[in-house]
């Protein structure tokens, strides 16, 4: 039996939206029935188009915003019942790097500060050793002890999100969540931040969510992906797999939505129609089914469930169930 | 006049920006042809330069700080840079569209879709208002718009991302021009919309025959739609080909370094490879060639002067003493191969 570290179980997330003070209330079903484990040491990713809710389960994750329902169950213990000082500190061992990592970090604090404060909040160690740990940290994300002094906006982009990692890592953390890390970042500075973050789950034997919506990232650094569309996982595979062979109608249409390699490669492409539907309004049995090509009778009217297949992957689609 | 002349030639093109101390020199030395019917690409990071050059083609550098501070553009033979503004208002929107990076900022928020793309048909045409609604509603159907009639009576904000982008673009053909520049025009969208948009512009460039100037950092982008490539470092076009050559052939040290690093080009959960350093800033750029702080094939020469610009054939440039010296040096020329091949292939 592997060795589970995360278990998120049939978790919802809905925001409350007001239409006008006499409409009823409408609902964002940002996440919405989400279940998936993540196994000690992996690298799992989360991708989906602008608005599928890969954000928002992350953050729900961290309970960075509040649970509608379900359960995560981090190392055998339920976030979701944790009270708000215990899920403060179980934090330490749950981190997340943000994809701005311009506004994650605090303008008018030095590096220094910014490094060693995480580990103050937590009350660990000494001055001293944090200190040291601040020293030790920054070299190893590749910048130097001399730029502990200065502040956030004497940094590039790219270095920035290597403060925002080192910060992360620094409390040890099991698991990081890391919500479109490199997606601010030019394509030089893209590979050297991923080379990072690979040195470091090595190093320090790290467990991430890999949140982004770049194929070709996902399919570099993840070891199992899940695919969301409008608030749900549609299909959950090994990353080899997936990329190799994907089965659901959506994965199909934006794996082969991504742009080629070389200009000689032919790619055959299935269009999608249309916009995304509003996630508050999302359409009725499968919610693909309003721009899928294989829809049948039964999509319009009945949700698939997540079924399992021969290779281990789930999909939820009426065409294997 | 010649009978074969380009659409768009911009010849040794320098756009600065005045600053309190002496003007900052962005983009330098900048020459390219385009003929009709072709797509460019122009690709480079953030900084680059890209913007700015497209904004100095369409002759809307920033006032009064930005301004052309030596060579020319021209259009069809006619020199278009250092036109007054009254001229340069009759091409753009005519001969010349543009689609910005960021649709809403473009789309005027107070006016329905309908009125904004009315203005150039005002401007630009003598049709009457019903023809001009006629036009309106069949461009809105050519780039894939869901029931136009309705839309025309929307504002920008009630549109996707996607459906903006799209109304950019029929508002930037509106008046069938010559040449259509591309700002980054799909970095905003999603992967499956961003496929319909190239797809879209792919087809107007066949139809109609319009010289498209695409920018973009996506080398896959590239792939997907150009006939040739500028490659921008720092300000520069550091390398100049035909597409196909650029991906089997590169032949600059950024070139090659930014094809190796795409996640596709390497060995899954492998290190990937990766270009060392920052991008410099304009204010601090090394003497000699931009890219020597950061290049692994750096030698003396590359700190203390700028390279020459040296054609390998084929419409084939590149900015690199490394090939400067090559073009005496057989031996260094196969040494440098087999480096291109081994970055591509491992
Ligand atoms: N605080 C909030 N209040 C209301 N709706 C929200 C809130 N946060 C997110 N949403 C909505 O929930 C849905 C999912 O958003 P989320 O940010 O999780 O998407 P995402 O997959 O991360 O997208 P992106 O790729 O653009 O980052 C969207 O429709 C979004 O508008
Ligand atoms: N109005 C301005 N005044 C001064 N400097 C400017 C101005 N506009 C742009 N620049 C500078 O010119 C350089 C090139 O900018 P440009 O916008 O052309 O880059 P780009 O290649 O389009 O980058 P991106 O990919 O981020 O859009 C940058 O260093 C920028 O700071
Ligand atoms: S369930 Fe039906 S509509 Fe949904 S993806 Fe599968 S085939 Fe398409
Ligand atoms: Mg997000
Ligand atoms: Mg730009």
């Amino acid at each position: 039996m592997s060795d589970t570290l995360l278990q998120v179980k049939e978790l919802k997330k809905h925001f409350a939206i007001n239409k006008g003070l006499f409409k009823p209330k409408a609902y964002v079903k940002a996440v919405d029935d989400v279940s998936f484990s993540v196994i000690r040491g992996e690298t799992f990713g989360i991708v989906g188009e602008s608005g599928c809710g890969k954000s928002t389960t992350g953050r729900t994750i961290l309970r960075l915003n509040d649970i509608t329902s379900g359960q995560v169950i981090f190392d055998g213990e339920d976030l979701s019942k944790l009270s708000y000082e215990d899920m403060r500190k179980a934090r330490r061992k749950l981190q997340m790097v943000f994809q701005d990592p311009y506004a994650s970090l605090n303008p008018k604090k030095t590096i220094r500060q910014i490094l060693t404060e995480p580990l103050r909040v937590h009350g660990l160690f000494t001055k001293q050793e944090r200190e040291e740990k601040a020293t030790e940290i920054i070299e190893i994300v590749g910048l130097h002890v001399s730029h502990l002094d200065r502040y956030p906006h004497e940094f590039s982009g790219g270095q920035r999100q290597r403060i925002g990692i080192a910060k992360a890592v620094i409390l040890q953390p099991d698991l990081i969540i890391a919500d479109e890390p490199v997606s601010a970042l030019d394509v030089s500075i893209q590979s050297q931040v991923i080379n990072l973050l690979l040195k470091l789950q090595k190093e320090f034997n790290l467990t991430y969510i890999f949140i982004s919506h770049d194929l070709g990232v996902v399919k570099h650094i993840t070891d199992r992906v899940a695919v969301m569309y409008l608030g749900r996982i549609v299909e959950l595979a090994k990353t080899e797999d997936l990329y190799d062979k994907p089965m659901h109608p959506y994965t199909q249409a934006l794996l082969s939505a991504e742009p080629i390699r070389h200009p000689d490669e032919k790619r055959e492409r299935v269009i999608l129609k249309g916009d995304v539907p509003s996630p508050v309004n999302p359409p009725s049995g499968c919610t693909f089914h309003t721009r899928c090509v294989s829809c049948m009778e039964i999509c319009k009217t009945q949700t698939p469930s997540l079924a399992i297949m021969e290779d281990g992957r789930s999909v939820a689609c009426h065409l294997y169930n | 006049m010649s009978t074969k002349q380009p659409l768009l030639e911009i010849r040794n093109l320098d756009v600065s920006f005045r600053t309190q101390n002496d003007p900052l020199r962005i983009v330098h030395g900048l020459s390219l042809t385009l003929e009709q019917g072709e797509t460019i690409g122009i690709v480079g990071e953030s900084g680059s330069g890209k913007s700015v050059t497209s904004l100095a083609v369409m002759g809307l550098l920033p006032q009064p700080t930005g301004f052309i501070s030596n060579g020319e553009i021209l259009l069809d033979g006619r020199k278009i840079s250092g036109l007054k503004e009254k001229e340069m208002r009759k091409l753009r929107g005519n001969e010349i569209s543009m689609i910005f990076q960021e649709p809403m900022t473009s789309l005027n928020p107070v006016f329905t879709i309908g009125d904004q793309l009315s203005e150039p048909l005002k401007q630009h045409t003598k049709l009457s208002k019903k023809e001009r609604k006629a036009r309106i509603i069949e461009i809105l159907k050519t780039v894939g718009i869901p029931r136009p009639e309705q839309i025309i009576h929307e504002y920008p904000h009630q549109l996707s991302g996607g459906m903006r982008q799209r109304i950019m673009i029929s508002l930037a053909m509106l008046a069938e021009p010559k040449l259509l520049i591309a700002d980054e025009p799909t970095t905003a969208l999603d992967v499956t919309i961003q496929a319909q948009i190239l797809d879209l512009i792919r087809r107007i460039n066949k139809k109609k025959n319009t010289s498209v100037m695409l920018i973009t950092h996506d080398l896959g982008v590239v792939a997907e739609i150009c006939d040739k490539v500028a490659v921008m470092y720092a300000g520069e076009i550091v390398e100049y080909t035909d597409v196909r050559t650029l991906f089997d052939k590169p032949l600059h040290p950024y070139t090659q370094g930014l094809i190796a690093s795409m996640p596709n080009m390497n060995e899954r959960k492998g290190e990937l490879h990766s270009i060392p350093g920052n991008v410099p800033r304009p204010t601090e750029l090394p003497t000699g060639c931009h890219f020597s702080t950061r290049c692994t094939f750096a030698m003396d020469r590359c700190h203390k002067e700028a390279p020459p610009t040296i054609s390998s054939g084929n419409n084939h440039t590149v900015s690199c003493w490394l090939h400067a010296i090559e073009q005496k040096e057989e031996p260094l020329e196969m040494e440098e191969e087999n480096n291109v091949r081994h970055a591509i292939t491992s």
